[in-house]
């Protein structure tokens, strides 16, 4: 197995390091982080949830709360815990693909909420 | 002594893996996962100094951190920007680890670490979301309290637990305060800590 001095990992890290600072810095010097609304203020009828918890929130209002809070979160979190095993069950080519499937459909929905919400800041 | 050299150098050793420079390989997810938190730990120092907790402390220390308080602004935006990143990488990350097999053995428990991981980032997240202390944070934290309360047996006790007693209008107490800045960030940091050790002593990255 070919080796290679540490350093040049950490050169690689910290070229990444930079250019995720600066992104993040232009972020936050571009799009203010929202408040909300004042708890003094008139309540609001329709609370959306944050980007990240918009699959989550999906869930609550499409299914019970007992299937949508409980059993569905549990068994993703049990379903991504246990993948090494399951990979092991199933097949690595199936196991691979299912997850890869789920891990990517997430991922859609949540760049798809992020992006409607910095559209509204 | 020695459990500490042994940290040590699993966590910075001389050499690497040559695999391990390919930045199309790892894309630096993990480590910019991680300098996110540091950013986050930095930033959230800072407006811990003007924060306070409570139904009606907690929204308008953040509407002074971010209008009155010089630079505060600036640094809530960072902390807030940081932590959407850190979202961002983590989930890439994992995607990265699927893609690449790096859940096989012998990386099974490391794979097992990153996920407490996930699942710890998502509840610094949402806790730092009550924090804010507006109307929203309130509806976030009623769900929450009546999701927790589902569970049989423990539910009630266990939400009193991570919640305290939010109102309606607001998520910001001070045991999610707690939760957010002291309890959580710091078992995330040991679980990071013990991931990277892992990641070296399982045998660093490997080969498509």
């Amino acid at each position: 197995m070919a080796r290679s001095p540490i350093k040049h990992l950490i050169e690689k890290e910290g070229i990444a390091s930079i250019f995720f600072l600066v992104f993040c810095t232009a972020l936050a010097l571009k799009f203010t982080a929202s408040v909300g609304t004042s708890n003094q203020a008139p309540s609001v009828p329709h609370a959306g949830a944050p980007w990240i918890f918009g699959p989550f929130q999906m869930l609550l209002l499409y299914l019970p709360p007992w299937l949508g809070a409980l059993v569905f979160p549990i068994l993703i979190i049990g379903g991504l815990a246990g993948l090494p095993w399951l990979a092991n069950y199933w097949g690595e080519k199936s196991s691979r693909r299912i997850f890869m499937a789920l891990m990517v459909t997430v991922m859609a929905l949540l760049i798809w909420f992020m992006v409607q919400e910095v559209w509204w800041v | 002594m020695r459990g500490q050299k042994n940290f040590v150098n699993h966590i910075r050793p001389g050499f690497v893996p040559s695999r391990a420079l390919s930045v199309l390989y790892t894309f630096c997810l993990g480590g910019l996962s991680f300098l996110a938190f540091v950013i986050l730990g930095m930033t959230g120092l800072l407006l811990m100094f003007h924060y306070q907790p409570g139904e009606s402390t907690g929204f308008s220390s953040i509407l002074t951190i971010a209008s009155v308080i010089p630079y505060g602004g600036v640094i809530r935006n960072l902390h807030y920007w940081a932590g959407q990143l850190m979202v961002v990488t983590v989930n890439l990350h994992m995607l990265r680890v699927v893609w690449t097999h790096a859940y096989k053995p012998p990386k099974q428990l490391n794979w097992l670490v990153g996920v407490a991981l996930l699942i710890l980032i998502l509840f610094l997240d949402f806790t730092g979301y009550l924090l804010i202390g507006s109307q929203e944070s309130g509806a976030a934290a009623t769900v929450a309290v009546n999701i927790v309360g589902l569970i049989p047996g423990v539910g009630s006790g266990l939400a009193q637990m991570l919640f305290g007693e939010p109102s309606a209008l607001s998520g910001s107490t001070l045991v999610v305060y707690v939760w957010h800045c002291v309890a959580l960030p710091m078992v995330a940091l040991l679980l990071q800590l013990y991931h990277f050790w892992r990641i070296r002593r399982d045998g660093g990255v490997r080969p498509l």
